[in-house]
């Protein structure tokens, strides 16, 4: 067994003997007695933020769908009221979404000429 | 406001993610050692995140527990191409949890391959939504407000990570999982994936003139 998975098991034995606690007290307890450093916390709880938004992201377009919303539909919306939010002009916001299409298809070209 | 731009460039976005979804289900069936690499002691905490519905609390505790034992890994440099922000690292876990979760109910004849692979886009445009918001929030990218138009990619150098994380990265997160289940159940999403990759591949074929020599031969469509 490598190390990582040595790691994962410790912390999933916390969590399987304590299934009622506190998961984010439980995991603070677990890094300590592994000796992560405060910038390795820094990065989780940066980690642990970004799993909250995409999740809560995610909640959204599931609840657009069910309200009949197309996801196309759904992204272009939120990329404009993110824009209005932010008071960006007309052009800013189209530059916005322009932008995110040549980044899917760059990623895209990536994946189809690298694979791995 | 041009909606004609608008709707255009958000259409761009599904197809190309659409399509790397695809591409990347019939790569990582293609990925021998990822599927056929099993042996490991069966979790309860990893067969409940399975079982669990979407959006139960149990897929959030197993996404804190793999972002913690990436943040040790990484501290003490034991996985090769694991990012390095958060953002990214996120990523991979959404999209590797995701990709096996949503494998494990296709063999279960409980999602169709067609649904899965839309799950996986819905996951992949919903991160994208949440890293420009969380950029803007952060004050990352405000000087497209101030300054004009700054390209995406330069204000938000993640993107491209987070919207389509290479397969390589989210090895470790399929892996974990699929080490740590039953007999039958790895079965189970074996048979899904390959479920999965052959649907996929009818998506694959409409591009397959784009796709290089090397990925082509690796995932044995076009030999």
């Amino acid at each position: 067994m490598d190390e990582f998975d040595k790691i994962l098991d410790s912390i999933l034995d916390e969590i399987e003997k304590n299934p009622t606690s506190d998961v984010d007290k439980m995991i603070a307890t677990k890094m300590d007695e592994l000796g992560l450093s405060e910038q390795g916390k820094a990065l989780l709880s940066d980690t642990n933020n970004y799993l909250n938004a995409y999740d809560e992201a995610y909640a959204k377009l599931q609840q657009a769908k069910e309200n009949g919303e197309t996801r196309i539909s759904w992204v272009q919306k939120s990329l404009l009221e993110i824009a209005k939010a932010n008071n960006l002009s007309d052009e800013q916001a189209e530059q916005l979404l322009s932008d995110l299409a040549t980044e899917s298809e760059k990623v895209l070209t990536k994946t189809k000429n690298e694979g791995e | 406001m041009d909606y004609e731009k608008l709707s255009e460039a958000a259409n761009k976005v599904e197809v190309a993610i659409r399509d790397n979804s695809s591409l990347k289900s019939a790569i990582i069936e293609s990925s021998k050692d990822l599927i056929s690499d099993v042996a490991g002691q069966a979790r309860k905490s990893v067969q409940e995140f399975l079982d669990a519905p979407h959006g139960d609390k149990k897929e959030m505790v197993m996404k804190k527990a793999l972002a913690a034992a990436m943040a040790v890994a990484k501290e003490r440099d034991i996985i090769t191409e694991l990012p390095n922000t958060g953002a990214e690292i996120a990523a991979v876990i959404d999209e590797g949890l995701t990709y096996v979760k949503t494998n494990y109910q296709v063999g279960n004849l409980v999602l169709d391959a067609c649904d899965a692979v839309d799950t996986l886009i819905d996951h992949a445009e919903s991160r994208a939504v949440a890293v420009v918001d969380e950029a803007f929030k952060s004050g990352i990218v405000s000087k497209v407000a101030t300054e004009g138009v700054v390209k995406l990619a330069s204000a938000i150098p993640v993107i491209g990570p987070v919207l389509g994380p290479a397969v390589k990265r989210c090895k470790p997160i399929i892996n974990a999982v699929i080490k740590r289940v039953e007999e039958p159940v790895r079965k189970v999403i074996v048979a899904g994936v390959r479920t999965v990759a052959n649907f996929a591949k009818t998506t694959v074929r409409e591009f397959a003139n784009t796709i290089s020599n090397k990925v082509k031969n690796f995932i044995g469509l076009f030999a």
